[in-house]
């Protein structure tokens, strides 16, 4: 990814200008994030006029039409339900790249407080804390995300609860790193001789110093993210039908592969689109984001 | 590699593989792990086919349920209904070499009653006929408590299978390891979750006389591949890796039946055919119009067609066509009418306003569940929703794992759950609507219902038994506790050489008549 990491030579017009707009410029040179995000705002787009895009609704079935390959009026086929295939896809699309972010922001929530608590309390409180986070991190992620919608029960918002934990320790983990060097910088000792409580200075002097590695963490577990909630959709454990999801209309088209291609092709480049463009997108932005990598 | 190291190779893989084709050897794309091979203690429906292969049974149930001898030459009743009394071939012996006499008989049903067993199908299939005794060499009597008149239908079931005495005492808890039987094949081997493997019997020659096979059986070796994914199944039997394949998907039938390349097997499973018990317990359900609106707003032949591709033929009863009692008049009772369901609705005091109904500050909200490995409950809980959301229902869907699911339906907690039941008795019927049963899931019972299951199992005479079976689908359909949606079959395909597959009445499939054409 080094490619157009480097500024041109002439750099002499940047210093007049703001910090935001160097940012900007940076990553409009940097490809890869000019594609990822190109390729998400246009899925982000196709799911959002998904209204406007199609008139059938996703769940409405239709004894006559089953298993229709694409045609004018049904673009992308209909399902063994003879529902509308495109309007599965895009509505199922809003669901799968919603529920993705809210699992990285909740867990990115969840784990920076906790990241930020352990490393600035340190002691027994940030060791027991920490010792948590490494029992969390101890099984593998789809494994926990299976084990805790056991208990919750199926669901897309258990499944989101479910995947949302296991982000936890990473985050938790890169904050309580974070936390801990910035922790014994002299600015922060500063503000607390000036009588900040902890609160305060986890607040406005740490959080905002461990922010932009937050981000970057978020947009890489983007994908992962979507991923294991296809992933809970497909063996059936995210959302319920009839509401789509990418994962749960490649299920429902496994079984047909070779009889109706149309059923898992499309929600398949769908998803595989969304993860290649978030991938590229969480790249670029932290090449761009990341202080550690110097231009 | 050079071709002269390739050729030899090629010549092996030449030869190989019509050696393999000519044999008497069969591979089965079998659907279902399974729980034990041991016919008492199984509990699940799709081990009956591999037991009725292994073990014989006193009597053959043929698949428009005759009942024949099988190890049972002949019998008698009593006059009074409470004994009866079998004439056994002497000419049988296990495949561990015991001979097979009164003494085993007894044996058997010592085990099936006795307290560690653990018996499961094979305990209730005796009903109260559970004491035998030998009263010759080759002569066993059954007591019965009280008149149980499936009694010899229910002996032809595999769960009766009749078990080797020298391997119920050698082998305890590992029983359902080493099965041992006298049928027409031989247990080789069992590798969980892979595959099961028998072996001709080359002793045999005590066939049902109906089969019209004299000897052993043609097939050398039937090997019951485990795949439970449907599309690996298929792949498997089209690549030609396996010559039969059970449970084929609706679509897959359609598809390779329309071809003309192999022979369609549709096993008719007699039982109760699937079904969803309505819960009668559970608001709004709980009220008569209520389920008699679901009854009327589910188009059972367009179920079939969303769920399944439209290849099973619909039901309309809780009794299986061709099972004593089967009412085909019932189909008439709820012809589809989503009007007629709606009008039902505001009879029972909902109101509608465009997408849902209410009544006293409460929604009509239903909870449809479904096992979640199986895919064609899936579909069809998804194809009731999709009926019931159409005249504003609001109709929850949950998949859950089998144990999750076994809990809420008998605690009451879901609306509408497809299932299956089986057996080759109407009295079949006894599980699902006496008080107090496991599956009593529509948690409703009725006095007169009651009474009259109690009557089918007493009455002897055929004429009569068949009336109140009858009536006691007319109870059921009127006050609208079960909704019938199809007939329960087993669509087994095989290749068009392979011929002689059937099945014994319940629908269990049978190789020892089989034979491949070269």
């Amino acid at each position: 990814m080094d490619v157009t990491r480097t500024l041109p030579a002439d750099d002499s017009g940047l210093a007049a200008k703001t910090p935001l707009s160097v940012a900007l410029l940076r990553a409009f040179r940097h490809r890869s994030l000019a594609a990822g995000t190109v390729i998400c705002v246009v899925l982000a787009l196709l799911v959002i006029c998904a209204p406007w895009l199609t008139e059938f609704d996703p769940a409405k079935q239709s004894a006559m039409e089953t298993f229709q390959p694409p045609s004018l009026a049904h673009p992308m086929g209909t399902d063994a339900f003879g529902r509308d295939m495109m309007a599965r896809v895009l509505y199922g699309g809003r669901v799968t790249m919603l529920a993705s972010l809210a699992v990285v922001v909740m867990g990115a929530i969840a784990g920076t407080v906790l990241g930020l608590v352990a490393g600035y309390a340190g002691g027994a409180a940030g060791f027991a804390i920490m010792r948590l986070v490494d029992l969390l991190l101890a099984f593998p992620g789809i494994l926990l995300a299976l084990a805790i919608t056991a208990i919750l029960g199926p669901g897309l918002v258990n499944g989101i609860i479910a995947i949302s934990i296991i982000l936890v320790p990473v985050y938790a983990r890169l904050v309580e790193g974070a936390t801990r060097e910035i922790r014994s910088l002299p600015f922060v000792d500063a503000a607390i001789v000036l009588g900040a409580g902890p609160v305060r200075v986890m607040a406005t002097h740490i959080l905002p110093n461990v922010m932009s590695s937050v981000i970057v963490m978020t947009t890489t577990w983007l994908g992962v993210a979507a991923l294991w909630i296809t992933a809970l959709g497909f063996i059936g454990l995210g959302v319920q039908p009839p509401q789509p999801e990418w994962g749960a209309i490649l299920n429902d088209g496994q079984m047909f592969l070779t009889l109706a291609w149309w059923m898992t092709v499309f929600p398949g480049v769908f998803l595989s689109l969304f993860i290649i463009g978030v991938n590229l997108l969480g790249d670029g932005l932290r090449d761009v984001l990341d202080p550690t990598i110097a231009d | 590699m050079t071709s002269k190291r390739l050729l030899p190779l090629l010549a092996a893989l030449g030869l190989a593989l019509p050696g393999m084709a000519h044999a008497q050897e069969l591979v089965v794309g079998w659907a279902e792990t399974n729980d034990t091979l041991n016919p008492v203690t199984t509990g699940k429906r799709n081990s009956g086919p591999i037991l009725s292969n292994i073990f014989d049974t006193l009597v053959w149930i043929s698949p428009e349920f005759e009942v024949e001898p099988l190890l049972a030459e002949s019998w008698t009743v009593s006059e009074d209904g409470l004994s009866y009394v079998f004439k056994l071939r002497e000419d049988v012996t296990f495949h561990d070499g015991t001979p097979f006499d009164a003494a085993a008989v007894v044996s058997n049903i010592d085990y099936i009653t006795g307290e560690n067993t653990q018996s499961k199908i094979s305990l209730g299939l005796l009903g109260p006929c559970a004491h035998a005794e030998a009263t010759g060499e080759y002569e066993v009597t059954f007591t019965c408590d009280e008149i149980y008149a499936p009694l010899l239908a229910q002996m032809g079931e595999p769960y009766l299978g009749m078990q080797s005495p020298a391997a119920i005492e050698e082998y305890g808890a590992e029983l359902g390891q080493h099965p041992t039987g006298t049928g027409p094949f031989k247990f080789v081997s069992w590798t969980p979750g892979q595959s099961i493997v028998l072996e001709k019997n080359p002793d045999y020659h005590w066939m049902a006389a109906s089969l019209g096979h004299e000897g052993p059986a043609e097939i050398e070796k039937i090997t019951f591949q485990i795949v439970p994914n449907p599309q690996s199944r298929v792949q498997q039997f089209q690549s030609g890796q396996s010559q039969v394949m059970q449970q084929t998907p609706g679509l897959y039938w359609k598809t390779l039946t329309a071809t003309g390349k192999y022979t369609e097997l549709p096993v008719e499973i007699s039982g109760l055919g699937i079904f969803a018990p309505i819960n009668a317990s559970l608001f709004p359900t709980d009220d008569i119009l209520v389920r008699k609106a679901i009854m009327y707003a589910v188009d059972q032949k367009a179920l079939i067609q969303l769920a399944e591709a439209g290849v099973y033929p619909p039901s309309y009863t809780p009794l299986s066509a061709g099972m004593l009692g089967h009412d085909e008049a019932a189909a008439e009772k709820y012809p589809y009418d989503p009007e007629k369901a709606k009008s039902l609705l505001k009879e029972a005091g909902w109101e509608f306003d465009g997408t849902t109904w209410t009544k006293d500050g409460k929604t009509l909200s239903i909870k449809i569940t479904a096992i979640s490995g199986k895919a064609h409950y899936m579909a069809q809980a998804q194809a009731i929703q999709g009926f019931l959301s159409e005249i504003g229902f609001d109709a929850q869907f949950e998949a859950l794992n089998s144990p999750a699911w076994l809990d809420l339906n008998i605690d009451g907690g879901s609306t509408l759950t497809p299932s299956q039941y089986i057996g080759v008795d109407p009295d079949a019927l006894h599980f699902w609507f006496l008080p107090d049963q496991y599956f009593n899931w529509s948690h409703w019972t009725n006095d007169e219902l009651t009474d009259l299951i109690y009557q089918g199992r007493s009455e002897l005479d055929h004429d009569k038994r068949a009336a109140i079976y009858q009536k006691i689908q007319d109870i059921l359909l009127d006050n609208a506790v079960i909704l019938p949606i199809r007939q329960n079959l087993d669509l087994t395909l095989a290749e068009k050489s392979v011929t002689g597959i059937t099945w014994s009445g319940g629908g269990f499939q049978y190789f020892g008549a089989a034979s491949i054409a070269e």
